[in-house]
């Protein structure tokens, strides 16, 4: 079960995903790198964001292990370590966004007056990426079903993969057009909320330690402390 | 009473070449015409097809404004005419709920799908969060259920309470009931009549399931091929309800009774003390079941209690949190022996024609050959297999694997949106299969079908939520 209870506000989430992607990755050379880490990770661990940064293990193991084995090929050790470091950077930056409720990150940009061609598209956006790998899913299924393997008749197994994807993709895309159109929607009038997606004392608290975290890091990058 | 839809010398066609004499052009329907009043509750019939869907999108305009069509004729809605107007200016009067609704759906939790037709009409949140209690107490949807994890009929619930929240007093509904389970079916068609009689609501539905939509309805349309043109030019409009019922000779389920007494055939599959859960939902606890040779099983249940969910496990396609299935077949053996007829037949269709799709497994060719008789796909074996009407996908689909004459056949829901001509095609062509097995054939049907239920099988699974 969500807990709403448990994120930051939505466009607080990216913004702070963005800074810590863009800090991140300048620190990642800085000899202090693994207090910055340190010290965020503390920060969504007291935020009760541990769930969300278990999930993203299994991304930092295996994208740093390719990076890493990358650049090993021709980079000094040095350049490996900074590569790991720099996937971290991004795994960090990730915690904040991969938290956000598509839907509230909609609501938050409505209310902000933001044109609803724009926010609904890019939840549309969000929600094709998860029924396309829904669908990827159901043809695999049916393609098993059907006796084609891979190994035997690659062609076949092609055009049994591809063909209903695109099908399926063209019915999918006509069919949220008609869904959209008949459940009015609609660019030109604005519409209301279900839910107001207010900054709370929560989100307030977050930003004063996430900016108490941050400042002595960009200090100390400006060559404070020499 | 008031008219609140006239349909005018309508006639449609997809044959888009605009200046082709219209006695050469070939039509879904042509000049029809009829009337539906304020308050009356309509149900309408014809074959697989016949345009019935297609007709419901010129009443809310997706025709020709989102689907390209030739069309002639007027729709009127409450005595205004409709052709110049969009699709969003008719959603403001008609309210649609239509087939396929896994395609339609937009956000990832209940509440938000049903709230969202809600906050683009700019209803207040305090209205919004009343209709949404009363919709997820009228569906039992759960508010924080996430849409991916929804069974099929599930979805379709999710979809009519979206548009039963916008309000609207016309509501054209298409075949909201193929994926719902009796007791929901019966619930939806409670309301719909409710609404019809106390508040003036205007329904049309279009379902094949006519034995459990009649005892609603006010009138009965159903479409009328004219022999020599093979193409709808009449709506035949009956009031004479009970008359109807009785003629049709509605098909119980008295005839299937489980049948205790089993063979010493061999054992298929047995689950063993099987748990299983998509998210915080537990669909089976300390399950077991074992299927034997030749046995003919039907699956029931509510919608979401995991029907779909025990066939993708039987074959392999996910694993048990806990217990175990064992087969009798290998994971090879599974591939050549097992045949499954999905829920959407789109995913099992990708040949460039219809005779290829049929050839591409079949065993023996004479098996195709019967099978194309008996389901008459002689006039489409050319055709690519996805441009056939749904109805017509499916049973190409099921011929499709049947042809394989597999030893064990799964069927998720074979007779959704299959009329009653269709409908006994894939019984007897079920028929022919039990005949042909060397081995005795073993069915595990899933189905909500009066129609088909006792011709599917003779021992009953009933899982419950």
């Amino acid at each position: 079960m969500n807990n709403p209870e448990k994120n930051i506000h939505p466009i607080l989430s990216l913004l702070f995903s963005l800074i810590l992607f863009v800090t991140g990755l300048l620190f990642v050379k800085k000899p202090w790198f693994w207090i910055y880490l340190a010290s965020f990770f503390l920060l969504f661990l007291l935020f009760c964001f541990g769930r969300t940064m278990l999930r993203l293990i299994p991304f930092v193991l295996i994208l740093g292990a390719l990076t890493a084995g990358l650049t090993a090929v021709n980079g000094k050790p040095s350049d490996i370590l900074y590569a790991f470091y720099r996937v971290l950077a991004i795994a960090l930056a990730g915690v904040l966004s991969i938290s956000v409720k598509p839907i509230k990150l909609v609501r938050a940009f409505n209310q902000l007056k933001v044109p609803r061609w724009l926010t609904l598209g890019l939840l549309i956006v969000i929600r094709f990426m998860q029924i396309f790998y829904e669908e990827i899913q159901q043809i695999k299924q049916a393609i098993v079903v059907r006796g084609i393997r891979f190994t035997e008749t690659p062609l076949l197994w092609a055009r049994a993969f591809f063909i209903p994807l695109i099908v399926r993709v063209l019915n999918i895309s006509e069919g949220l057009a008609i869904s959209l159109e008949t459940r009015a929607f609609s660019t030109e009038s604005e519409g209301t909320s279900y839910e107001i997606i207010a900054f709370e004392k929560r989100d307030w608290l977050f930003t004063a330690l996430f900016s108490a975290c941050l400042l002595p890091f960009i200090y100390l990058s400006l060559g404070g402390l020499k | 009473m008031k008219p609140t839809i006239k349909v005018k010398n309508l006639s449609l066609s997809y044959d888009l070449e605009e200046n082709k004499p219209r006695e050469e052009r070939i039509w879904i329907f042509k000049d029809l015409n009829f009337q539906i009043e304020e308050g009356e509750f309509i149900l309408i019939t014809g074959s697989s097809g016949c345009g019935k869907s297609s007709l419901m999108n010129m009443i809310n305009g997706v025709i020709p404004n989102l689907k390209d069509a030739y069309t002639e004729g007027y729709v009127y809605i409450l005595g205004k005419e409709m052709s110049h107007t969009t699709v969003r200016q008719r959603t403001r009067l008609v309210g649609s709920v239509f087939q396929n609704p896994r395609e339609q759906i937009i956000f990832d939790q209940v509440a938000d799908e049903i709230v969202f037709p809600m906050e683009n009409l700019g209803k207040a949140p305090q209205e919004m969060q009343q209709i949404l209690d009363e919709l997820l107490r009228l569906t039992g949807l759960e508010k924080h259920a996430k849409t991916a994890t929804l069974s099929g009929g599930e979805k379709q619930k999710l979809m009519t309470a979206c548009t039963l929240g916008m309000g609207q007093k016309i509501l054209i509904l298409d075949e909201p009931l193929a994926n719902m389970d009796a007791r929901s079916s019966e619930e939806l068609l409670k309301l719909l009549k409710k609404l019809s009689e106390e508040k003036g609501y205007t329904i049309i539905l279009v379902e094949h399931r006519e034995e459990i939509v009649l005892p609603y309805v006010d009138r009965v349309f159903s479409f009328v091929n004219s022999s020599a043109e093979n193409v709808c030019k009449k709506i035949d409009i009956r009031e004479d309800i009970e008359d109807y019922i009785e003629e049709l000779r509605i098909v119980s389920t008295e005839g299937a009774k489980n049948t205790k007494e089993r063979g010493n055939t061999e054992i298929l599959f047995s689950v063993e003390q099987m748990d299983y859960r998509i998210g915080n939902r537990l669909l089976f606890n300390d399950f077991s079941w074992q299927i034997r040779r030749g046995e003919e099983w039907v699956v029931l249940g509510d919608n979401g209690c995991g029907k779909t969910t025990l066939f993708r496990l039987l074959n392999d396609f996910i694993k048990p949190n806990s217990g175990k299935i064992s087969s009798l077949f290998s994971k090879k053996e599974k591939r050549k022996k097992l045949g499954y007829v999905l829920q959407n037949p789109d995913y099992q269709l990708f040949m460039p024609n219809v005779r290829s799709e049929l050839y591409l497994r079949a065993k023996s060719p004479d098996f195709a050959e019967e099978l194309i008789h008996l389901f008459r796909l002689e006039t489409m074996l050319d055709r690519h297999p996805l441009s056939l009407s749904e109805g017509q996908k499916r049973k190409l689909g099921f011929a499709c694997i049947i042809a394989n004459e597999p030893e064990v056949l799964f069927l998720d829901e074979p007779t959704v949106g299959l009329d009653n001509a269709s409908v006994e095609q894939l019984l007897h062509a079920l028929d022919l299969l039990k005949t042909r097995s060397e081995k005795k054939l073993t069915v595990i049907s899933i189905s909500h079908d009066k129609r088909a239920i006792p011709h599917l099988g003779n021992r009953f699974l009933e899982l419950s939520k």
